[in-house]
């Protein structure tokens, strides 16, 4: 409750006593909140409006004073700042309700409707108010506690009329209310002085800065204040925003009333200050409906978002067609609302973490966002790790990779259908590097696939942060054939063990078979049930571990145990990313683009026509008749690595592409880069000139070309 | 905001639980084949009226599902007979 | 206050993949807790392994989702706060909560709300800001 205090105004003190809103008080100290205009009880003048305690568009007379309470004058065509602040970061608390039908409104038509149907009504007396109905619908209320959700099937709105607010001569002028408002003020003992009560349009209000005379018809009247009652409109802003939900208007905001009498002269929408005569410009120029009206003139599209001029544009137009024209579509929001409120119930989205997140905390990793999930970018020493792998041995974190088990009759072919390759040649516990077409013929996504043993079953990896995308397309892509797809993309781990000493540390937890490039096979890990894939990605000796993702921590302490004396360390990101650099590998959705056919890739060789029948085969065999325009390159330099993004630029200073991916490549002792590069007669230049430096093509991979030591 | 989507399995959810993957329909104009093919990744005949979408309930069941909807009112409709 | 683990449990689970008519056929063992995602596809709570429900089913002893166990009245208030979606009267239901995709099963006395293992730990911090 509110006892008696003060708040302050811009500067001034302002006095209140107990059930004070902050518009009563203001007009008892003789102040107006926004210099002038015609004020009402309802929340829908616009020229009530102030910033309250920080928040801009406040309707000053729903709002109780409150004892310290800052109010800043705001003109109502202002825009306020925006915030600079995250709107999640201090949340609004929202409180979901669900119900088939809701009323708005608690007057007797909404009360009526609720006792025959049955609904419960919001917004009534209970503090809160509409802020608007969202598709859904959603009626979102503004309370005490924070915002109200109601999730409903159908909505009633009830919110009767509203008092006819004039357009004329001198509209904004001080000292106009309405005959409730005035009610509302004198019991709470203000003094209006001299009141003179209109019951029809005036021709004008006259008066400097508050009203001295208002005239109607032929008679002027002299007053200090003008109760202007000159009729009633609907309240029908919530069921015009509800176009096209299931919303329904009864009582006074379903009535089609005949518009007032269409002035003639004066502001016809104070939030942007259009005149009449405005109006009749656009009219002129050819804008000669309700919404096109809107749209030329502004008027509807202020803080009130129509309350004073749309029964006025209706007759504007009545008296240019002779028919009435239903009133513009109205869309949330319908009261001022913070975004803070219009955050309320949302979130950033969720970053998915390994189950080694807290081991890689605990070992000082640097982590970041990549593709949807935590990841360590560096432990400590980027060159350490690169090292590491080159010389030695080092595990990584790669559970991030998405994951698939493929079962059923039409397992491969499911796949042969998703893949340019002949999956019916992948044997038992073989696997293939292969490459996601879209039906254009460009890359969606690389992976890779194992058959699992003698049967319709595979096991398939595909890109980190690719898994849900690469889900949507193979179920949509498979659904006639008898397939079924399992996502374990958060229940399998993957650890990868990569470099010269992989097979020693491998040896020391168990695992001692001999294992050829891209074979795979089951085997206990230091007592953790894996699925060990050979491959490579690093360009050294590599061996991911699959498992349960349950015991990644105990298989990666063991790794680290057991290869202490081998120099084993982990290798965040940014080592991975180097490394495989060095080795020509495309990472999907970095060095590619949305248009990168596998021969721009440089990949065609990926691609066998013979395969039979694959998503992208017509696209591929179309455009690999047309001349090659552009191709994914490597490029080296002495200089420093430029950013990645970088300008290619030809040697005659022409534009020819740009950089994907770059690092300076300590084992080379030079940068290496991946870059689109545009031909010239068919041709790729030979040099071309980056961020300054001149950077040579060459042939990829930069290192170990032979793939000697990748093979061991 | 709050749009509502009817997933067969779960039930009505949220539009911000679903991945929305239109259908494509190319313009009847387009005859050639080869540009049929093209088109559809390109072209789409923006329908004002009942139109078949598909949905992936991504936050829920994981599976695509196949919904009329009014384009002028965002009502979910029968399939046309 | 009521009494209820706000943190999460790595719990047992087997999930099955399979053809809807089998999947419907199935019985699974008497203290499992069905889950049925899709139509082809069942998660079980609180069981190590099942038996394939046809050949071609995929049976995958899955550590990959965290539980967390509420009363029945935080279990609502969760709901209010956090979903837009009203929860299950009994039985199986999913959707998002707090944004992340979730999994909830209602008894009479108690409410498992499970999520993947790797969004556990925002889901624990987002059910903080909503459960006082």
């Amino acid at each position: 409750m509110s006892g008696s205090g003060e708040f302050t105004f811009d500067a001034v003190a302002v006095p209140f006593v107990p059930g004070d809103h902050l518009l009563t008080a203001l007009l008892r100290a003789g102040l107006h909140p926004t210099g002038g205009g015609t004020l009402c009880v309802e929340g829908h003048s616009p020229h009530c409006v102030a910033e309250v305690d920080g928040v801009a568009y406040v309707h000053t007379c729903q709002t109780l004073a409150r004892e310290g309470m800052l109010v800043r004058a705001q003109a109502i065509g202002d825009a306020p700042m925006l915030p600079s602040t995250d709107p999640l970061a201090q949340p609004v608390a929202v409180r979901n309700a669900h119900h088939d039908v809701v009323v708005i409104g608690g007057g007797e038509a909404g009360r009526g409707a609720a006792a025959s149907i049955g609904a419960p009504i919001v917004d009534a007396g209970d503090g809160g108010e509409v802020v608007g109905i969202f598709p859904g619908p959603m009626v979102a209320v503004r309370a005490d506690a924070g915002m109200v959700h109601t999730h409903v099937e159908r909505v009633v709105v009830a919110t009767g009329v509203l008092p006819l607010l004039p357009v004329c001569p001198g509209n904004d002028l001080a000292g106009l209310y309405t005959p409730k408002l005035a009610e509302r003020l004198q019991a709470a003992g203000v003094d209006l002085g001299r009141t003179v009560t209109i019951t029809e349009p005036p021709q004008r209000f006259e008066g400097a800065d508050r009203v001295q005379a208002v005239v109607v018809g032929d008679e002027r009247f002299e007053c200090d204040a003008v109760i202007v009652d000159i009729g009633t409109t609907p309240n029908d802003i919530l069921a015009r925003m509800g176009a096209g939900l299931a919303v329904d208007a009864v009582g006074g905001a379903s009535e089609i009333t005949a518009p007032p009498p269409c002035p003639t002269e004066g502001t016809v929408c104070p939030c942007n200050e259009t005149t009449m005569a405005e109006l009749a410009e656009c009219w002129d120029r050819g804008f000669t409906s309700m919404e096109l009206l809107k749209r030329a003139s502004l008027a509807g599209t202020g803080v009130c978002q129509g309350a004073v001029c749309s029964p006025y544009l209706q007759s504007f137009i009545a008296d240019r067609t002779g028919s009435l024209e239903a009133r513009f579509t109205a869309r949330p929001v319908a009261r001022q609302a913070t975004l803070s409120e219009l955050a309320a119930g949302r979130h950033h989205p969720a970053i998915a973490r390994t189950t080694l997140h807290a081991v890689h905390e605990a070992a000082g990793a640097t982590m970041d966002r990549f593709g949807g999930w935590w990841r360590p970018w560096v432990y400590s020493d980027v060159d350490a790790e690169c090292a590491a792998v080159r010389s030695a041995v080092s595990i990584g974190d790669v559970g991030t990779l998405g994951k698939f088990i493929v079962s059923g009759p039409d397992a491969e072919a499911a796949l042969q259908r998703l893949v340019p390759t002949d999956v019916s040649t992948i044997g038992p516990g073989r696997s293939r590097y292969v490459l996601m077409l879209d039906e254009r013929g460009y890359v969606l996504d690389d992976g890779m696939i194992m058959r699992e043993g003698e049967g319709e079953r595979f096991f398939v990896t595909v890109t980190s942060g690719g898994a849900s995308v690469a889900e949507m397309w193979v179920r949509d892509w498979t659904a006639d054939l008898d397939v079924r797809w399992m996502n374990v993309t958060m229940s399998v781990g993957a650890i990868n063990v990569t470099g010269p000493r992989a097979s020693e540390l491998l040896a020391r937890v168990g695992f001692d078979q001999p294992l050829a490039m891209l074979r795979h096979v089951e085997a206990d890990i230091a007592d953790v049930p894996c699925r060990v894939v050979r491959l490579s990605f690093t360009g050294e000796v590599s061996f991911e571990l699959h498992h349960p993702c349950a015991r990644s921590a105990e298989l990666w302490r063991s790794l680290l145990d057991a290869g202490a004396d081998l120099g084993v360390v982990p290798h965040g990101l940014d080592a991975l990313s180097r490394l495989r650099l060095e080795k020509g590998h495309i990472i999907v959705g970095q060095d590619s683009d949305y248009d990168s056919t596998p021969r721009r890739l440089g990949h065609d060789w990926m691609v066998d026509l013979d395969s039979g029948d694959f998503i992208g085969r017509h696209a591929i065999e179309r455009t690999g008749r047309l001349p090659l325009d552009k191709q994914l390159v490597g490029l080296e330099g002495d200089g420093p690595p430029p950013f990645e993004g970088a300008v290619v630029w030809s040697m005659d200073g022409t534009y020819a592409g740009y950089v994907t991916s770059a690092a300076w490549s300590v084992t080379l002792g030079r940068s290496v880069m991946l870059a689109w590069v545009r031909t010239v007669d068919g041709m790729l230049p030979d040099e071309v000139r980056v961020e300054g430096m001149v950077a040579r093509r060459a042939e990829l991979p930069f290192y170990d070309p032979e793939g000697v030591r990748a093979r061991g | 905001m709050s749009m509502r989507v009817p997933c067969p399995h779960c039930g009505l959810r949220s539009i911000e639980e679903w991945v929305h993957g239109e259908i494509p329909t190319v313009p009847d104009t387009i005859v050639d084949p080869d540009r049929r093919d093209v088109d559809r990744g390109y072209m789409h005949t923006n329908v004002h009226g009942a139109v078949r979408e598909a949905w992936f309930h991504l936050s829920g069941c994981r599976r695509w599902v196949t919904l009329w909807r009014d384009t002028r009112t965002d009502e979910w409709i029968e399939p046309p007979g | 206050m009521a009494e209820f683990v706000v943190a999460g449990e790595l719990v047992a689970a087997v999930r099955v993949v399979a053809v809807p008519e089998a999947l419907d056929a199935a019985t699974w063992p008497a203290d499992a807790t069905e889950m049925r995602l899709a139509p082809d596809e069942v998660l079980l709570l609180d069981v190590l392994d099942a038996t394939a429900p046809e050949p071609h089913a995929i049976v995958f002893p899955d550590t990959g989702w965290v539980r967390f166990t509420l009363s029945p009245d935080v279990g609502a208030q969760l709901f209010e706060g956090a979903a837009t979606w009203p929860p299950p009267s009994l039985g199986f239901g999913q959707g998002a909560i707090a944004g992340i995709p979730a999994k909830v099963f209602v008894e009479a006395d108690c409410w498992s709300v499970v999520v993947p293992a790797g969004l556990a730990s925002d889901f624990e911090d987002r059910l903080g800001g909503v459960l006082t």
